[in-house]
């Protein structure tokens, strides 16, 4: 039971706080993005086994995550607004060649980071090419060229 | 994917953006945002165990007898309870703690310095007898425990036909 709990938590303190610091903070990782994912998960794997290192803890602890991903997929699913709530919705960065600084900057992304997917994503390289830039769901910049 | 009934900026692209719901989210983030920080804040004062604010401490009325412990611990996580007397006026004198069976419920004593000359079993409570070796300003005698519990815990610790003070404790999972 202890096991299951702790699973849980930490799965949901970790959706939460991805949730609350944005979009971004798992696409388009830079370098010490990645060394930072990889603290965060050294830190929660020790959280998560505690003093238990035994298989039986490690699979009760994996079978709970996929769980409770599961039903929280279900959940989104079913119900629209917990689909907003927990994964945001995608926005409009550029439109018709013109950057929405605001909404750039309350997402935390720079003009850079728009010119940077439609460099990689359509081989376009300056903005009036753009149609349309569209800050995704899951962090990443779709481009819609002229 | 259905078009946005708010995606007035943009008729020509099908979008599922909904502005109305992401200004509550900007809201939302930046309120997460500032009850992170406070989360940190409050960790680093000692709220959550291991800083200033964590530290309690016990006088007896008579002021034989001072206790240091954490008043906000971790489980799991190793403390030291530091227990100050005076009770003992000469050498050879003995000194005898003892801990209510509530506090040990939530602590596991790991070990004791000095060691006790005696351990023993009373009703809801154990009993550590010391041997004083200095009349004046005696050494504190440490208590290395290790949380064994969830949530706020109180109880006694005294010394026997003497003072003791109440020990409450909250420990976070």
């Amino acid at each position: 039971m202890e096991a299951i709990l702790r699973a849980a938590s930490v799965y949901g303190f970790l959706l939460l706080i991805f949730r609350v610091f944005g979009k971004r903070s798992l696409a388009q990782i830079t370098t010490f993005d990645f060394v930072l994912l990889l603290i965060v998960a050294e830190t929660t794997q020790q959280a998560l086994l505690s003093d238990d290192f035994s298989v039986t803890n490690s699979m009760i602890l994996v079978a709970t995550l996929f769980v409770v991903d599961a039903g929280l997929s279900q959940l989104k699913a079913r119900w629209p607004w917990f689909d907003r709530a927990a994964e945001n919705v995608p926005l409009i960065v550029v439109k018709d060649g013109k950057p929405l600084f605001d909404r750039m900057r309350k997402c935390g992304i720079d003009i850079e980071d728009v010119l940077t997917a439609a460099r990689e994503r359509q081989g376009l390289d300056r903005l009036e090419q753009i149609k349309y830039a569209v800050l995704e769901k899951n962090g990443g910049i779709s481009i819609v060229p002229r | 994917m259905t078009p946005s009934r708010n995606s007035s900026s943009c008729e020509r692209l099908e979008s599922p953006e909904n502005l109305t719901f992401q200004e509550k989210s900007w809201r939302w983030e930046r309120a997460g945002r500032w009850a992170v920080c406070l989360f940190v804040g409050a960790a680093a004062a000692g709220l959550m165990g291991s800083g200033p604010l964590s530290r309690g401490e016990e006088h007896s009325a008579d002021g034989t007898l001072k206790v240091e412990y954490p008043a906000f611990a971790r489980t799991d996580s190793p403390y030291r309870i530091v227990v100050h007397t005076t009770a003992a006026r000469k050498v050879g004198d003995q000194v005898e703690l003892w801990i209510e069976s509530a506090l040990l419920e939530a602590l596991e004593v790991e070990s004791i310095a000095p060691e006790p000359a005696e351990t023993t079993l009373g009703t809801g409570r154990l009993h550590y007898r010391f041997r004083a070796a200095a009349a004046d300003d005696p050494a504190p005698i440490v208590l290395h425990v290790k949380t064994d519990a969830v949530g706020r815990h109180a109880g006694r610790i005294g010394l026997q036909d003497g003072p003791s003070v109440n020990l409450a404790l909250w420990i976070y999972p």
